[in-house]
Parts: C-alpha cells; sequence; structure tokens
C-alpha cells in the first residue's frame, strides 16, 4: 500500500520535472510538486482513519479468536449500536459534565494566572504559599474528591471544585515559569530603555510566558473532564461519570464503551477550542 | 577633516569618561575582578572600536557605559554626568550581539518600542520615525515581517534602526556582527559607517575581529584580561568614507599588524 502511493507519488513528480526540464538552471529544486495544505491534511487524515481501523479490526479478532464474553470486552458492533441507540441519554449526560469541565477550567486557569502573576511580583508571598500549593498538588483528586463532596454536597459545586483544582496546578506551574523565562538580554534590553516593571510586564513578560500557558491549558482543558468524572463517581445521578457507574454495575458494557466515548470526544472537543485559541493568539511562534 | 573632528573631539568635553573603574563580581567561583581600574575617555562623535582576548571585560566596560552595570569603584561619565542619566534621558543605545528582537512584533514594532517605554516619546523628547529608520538601514518593503521571517543580518539591522529610534547621542554595540557570515558582516560594516556619517553618533563598538575593529574605528582600544584593562590604544589615521578595498591598503595592513601584536602582548 505504502510503495504504491510511493510510486504514483514520484510519477507526478517526474512529470513536473520534465516539464521545467527547459530551466537547466533549477537544479536544487526539490524532486517532488510541494504539496497544497490541504493535500498534506487529507494525507495526515488518511493515515489517521486507517489506524482507527486497524485497531477496532485488531480488537474484534481478539475478541473473535480468544471467544471474550459480551460483558467484559463488548464488540465494536455492540459499541457501536449503543452509540446510536443510547444517543439521548448519552448526550443528557454529557451536558452536565461539559458544564462542569468547562466552568472548572475556567475557574481554575483563572485563579492559577492570578496566583502566578502575584507569585511572580512578591517574593515574600511565593514564599509563603508556593510550598503549601506543592502539598495540596501531591494529594490525589480521587481523595480529595470525597472531602468536597462532604462539604459542599451532591450538586454542580463539588465537582466543578475539583475540575477547576486538577485545571489549576498545571496551570499555575507553567505560568510562574513563563512569566520568569525572560532572557538577560531582553531585561537588559528593558533596562536601557528605562522601563517601568509594569512596562516590562506588560510588554515582555506577558508575551514570554503565552506559550507556556497555553501549553498548560491543553493539559488542563482534557484533565478537568478527568476531575468532573471523578466528581461524579463520588455522588451524582446524572453526568458521564454517573453513567459510567451505572453502566459497570448493571453490566452494560457496551453502554460503557459508550460513554467512554462521548468522554474522550469532550475532551478532545476542548483540547481543540484551546488549540485553535493558541493559533489565533500565539501567532509569532514559527510553525 | 576627520583629522580635524579627531583633534576636535579630543579637546572638547568627552561624551564618555571612564576614570579608574574596577568592577568585580561575586560568583561560585569567589570574587572576579573583570575590570581593573579602567580609564578611557572617548570624544563626542567619535567611533571607538574595543578588542580584546575572550573575558577580558569588553562587554562588561559596555555595560558599564549603559549603566546596566555599577562600578565597584571609579567613576562613568556620559558627557559629563553620571551614566544613569544618560540612560533616562535616553541618550543611550545598546545593539546587543544576537539583536534581542521580540519575536511577537513585527519589524516596525519592534522598532518602535523605545517609543512606548520608560516615557517614550512623550514630553517633546527627540525622536526619529521608525519606518525612516528602517528604510535607513536598508529594510524597505520588510517592515511588518516578523523577526523569524528575516535573516540574521537582517534582524541586527533592524536592531540598529531600534538603538536609532530616540535619536541617542552615544551607541553602544556589543558584538552586533559576531554572528554573521563574512559577506553580511562586511556589507553591515559599510553600512554601519554610513549611519555614523548621517547621524553623527558617538559610538563605541566592541568586536573581536582584528578587520573589523581597524576598518571601523578611528581608534582601536586594545584591552588585555586577568583583569581587564586598557592595553593599548591605536589610532587608525585613515579618512572616510572607507570603502572595502581599503584592507588591502597598506596604512590599513600595517595597522592591523599593530593591533595583533598588541593583541599578542595583552
Amino acid at each position: 500500500m505504502k510503495t504504491g502511493t510511493a510510486a504514483t507519488d514520484d510519477a507526478a513528480g517526474d512529470g513536473m520535472k520534465t516539464d521545467a526540464a527547459a530551466t537547466p538552471q533549477d537544479e536544487g529544486t526539490p524532486r517532488r510538486a510541494p504539496r497544497t495544505p490541504w493535500q498534506s491534511h487529507l494525507r495526515t487524515a488518511f493515515w489517521v482513519i486507517l489506524g482507527f481501523v486497524v485497531t477496532i479490526a485488531v480488537w474484534q479478532s481478539i475478541i473473535t479468536i480468544r471467544d471474550v464474553p459480551n460483558y467484559v470486552v463488548p464488540p465494536p458492533g455492540d459499541v457501536w449500536e449503543s452509540l446510536n441507540s443510547d444517543f439521548d441519554t448519552l448526550w443528557s449526560n454529557t451536558k452536565p459534565t461539559a458544564i462542569e469541565s468547562i466552568g472548572g477550567f475556567m475557574i481554575g486557569s483563572l485563579g492559577a494566572i492570578v496566583l502566578a502573576i502575584i507569585f511572580v511580583h512578591s517574593r515574600i508571598i511565593s514564599r509563603m504559599f508556593l510550598p503549601i500549593v506543592i502539598v495540596i498538588r501531591t494529594i490525589p483528586v480521587v481523595a480529595i474528591a470525597p472531602v468536597l463532596v462532604l462539604m459542599l454536597g451532591n450538586g454542580l459545586a463539588p465537582k466543578v471544585v475539583i475540575a477547576a483544582l486538577i485545571s489549576f496546578f498545571p496551570t499555575l506551574v507553567n505560568m510562574v515559569e513563563g512569566l520568569q523565562s525572560v532572557d538577560s538580554q531582553s531585561v537588559e534590553l528593558f533596562r536601557v530603555l528605562s522601563a517601568s516593571k509594569w512596562e516590562v510586564f506588560w510588554k515582555l513578560r506577558i508575551y514570554k510566558s503565552l506559550p507556556f500557558l497555553f501549553a498548560s491549558l491543553k493539559i488542563a482543558s482534557t484533565a478537568s473532564v478527568i476531575g468532573a468524572v471523578v466528581a461524579e463517581w463520588i455522588g451524582s445521578d446524572e453526568g458521564l461519570g454517573a453513567l459510567i457507574i451505572l453502566a459497570t454495575f448493571n453490566f452494560r458494557t457496551s453502554l460503557l464503551y459508550a460513554t467512554m466515548v462521548f468522554a474522550s470526544i469532550l475532551a478532545l472537543v476542548l483540547f481543540a477550542a484551546i488549540a485553535l485559541l493558541e493559533r489565533l493568539v500565539v501567532r509569532w511562534q514559527p510553525e | 577633516m576627520i583629522s580635524d573632528q579627531l583633534t576636535d573631539s579630543r579637546d572638547a568635553q568627552a561624551a564618555i569618561e571612564v576614570a579608574n573603574a574596577t568592577v568585580r563580581f561575586n560568583t561560585d567561583q569567589g570574587e572576579v575582578t573583570a575590570l581593573q581600574d579602567l580609564s578611557v575617555e572617548i570624544g563626542v562623535g567619535q567611533l571607538a572600536t574595543v578588542i580584546g582576548p575572550s573575558g577580558c571585560g569588553k562587554s562588561t566596560l559596555l555595560r558599564l557605559i549603559a549603566d546596566l552595570l555599577a562600578p565597584t569603584a571609579g567613576n562613568v561619565a556620559v558627557f559629563g554626568a553620571p551614566s544613569h542619566r544618560a540612560r533616562k534621558a535616553r541618550r543611550l543605545g545598546f545593539v546587543f550581539q544576537d539583536a534581542a528582537l521580540l519575536p511577537w512584533r513585527t519589524a516596525i514594532r519592534n522598532v518602535e518600542l523605545p517609543l512606548e517605554v520608560g516615557g517614550g516619546a512623550s514630553g517633546g523628547r527627540p525622536h526619529r520615525d521608525p519606518g525612516e529608520l528602517l528604510d535607513l538601514v536598508g529594510l524597505n518593503g520588510r517592515h511588518h515581517a516578523y523577526p523569524q521571517e528575516l535573516s540574521g543580518g537582517m534582524r541586527q539591522r533592524v536592531s540598529i534602526a531600534r538603538a536609532l529610534v530616540t535619536q541617542p547621542q552615544v551607541l553602544l554595540m556589543d558584538e552586533p556582527f559576531g554572528a554573521l557570515d563574512a559577506i553580511t558582516r562586511g556589507r553591515l560594516n559599510v553600512e554601519l559607517l554610513n549611519i555614523w556619517a548621517k547621524t553623527a553618533t558617538t559610538i563605541v563598538f566592541v568586536t573581536h575581529s582584528i578587520d573589523e575593529a581597524v576598518f571601523l574605528g578611528q581608534r582601536v582600544i586594545v584591552m588585555s584580561a586577568n583583569p581587564g584593562r586598557v592595553h593599548r590604544e591605536i589610532d587608525v589615521p585613515i579618512g572616510y568614507p572607507r570603502t572595502p578595498d581599503l584592507r588591502e591598503s597598506t596604512e590599513f595592513v600595517t595597522i592591523a599588524a599593530q593591533v595583533r601584536r598588541a593583541l599578542e602582548t595583552a
């Protein structure tokens, strides 16, 4: 398959070459005709789809060969059927989880950005509270979740708080690092220009921190979905987390897998939204 | 005319006066003396080049003049006033080794930076038009390019334009062409001399290259290391405009040899 495509490609390239062969000086030009962005996107999509197809084929064949019972691992066909027949259930449970993750993600990230700015500007506050932040960070979410459910009840609040907590730490750590990532020459440049601390912050540090910030926001966006789902396990009657518990206890394995697909799509959508935002904001980074 | 300028600048008030300056740093390896009891005077409108072995404190000397460093002992005066006053009054321009452009700003926005910070262009402070300056350094048509779209030589041109936008009286250049290829470097040397002729700025130019030091400077300050001090000062009595052919002249070769010998004993 692969060699086949390459051969066709070369043939096309050679065709181009003979057309342009009249000019002998273009010795250094690449042999292949440059691909348009669309062509390269299609090419990427092709391999990704092929990867999925192979994975599903392997999944199905293992079930067939080893005779795995459907309630342990459902065949892909059953999961597909559940995705269709249980769509309404899945969709209505995705909405609360999405609200919790997005809400938590925004609160957590915003809090982290504000705290990072405070930490970078005040060494005393940073010295006092950074250790506490690091200690809290080491507590696993699954351990904090019950505490928060006890404190905040069974509603939306504990889920949002857990999603916020899980988004908070990577963003805080990265943002502090980003704000401090200024190189000595830039600092000297701003000093020669007699720039104020405020100007150094708004015209240098903020920009330097943006690539760091987006790297952590991408992590936080998917982590916030994990946070919301875990929080729903502890105590909830709606949301993808609740649906996972329900499907597991009722041995509805196909529904369980379909729920995982929905959770994964939710995380991917959030990730893609942040990646898109990054492309719009951080335009100066070389591709 | 140039010899007039030379004598004039020597007699008149100095643009830069470093008197018995010592700079010590505390490092992990203990105290390091970067500059020891260094005195140097650079006249108004002069172009002086500074050369010396690695670690002789060439960059430290520039940073001392720019008020990026304070002397441990001694005095630094720019136009008769302490160097921090010159810095705050925007009398100093600094060109860094690797351009130090802000990658999120286009060429023109980089040149505009000095007008936006530190009081900027307010209060009737003199400044030049950023667009005109970019044209002057040869970036016509590339005003809106981002630094990563420009070659190393073009980036350094932008950073020179940025340093000139506040109309500084003193331009401090820290091995600005050190990372460029020989051809680009030679071309920028000629262009720097043109800019100097047009702006009448006092320039202190630090370099590693004997050729560059002699080609550009009215005076070559040879420094020696451990601790950094002025080893010798060699005048270059060759008139301007200087062209690349100058490098083949006997005069040039003789002075270059003089500088080389001074460096060997440094």
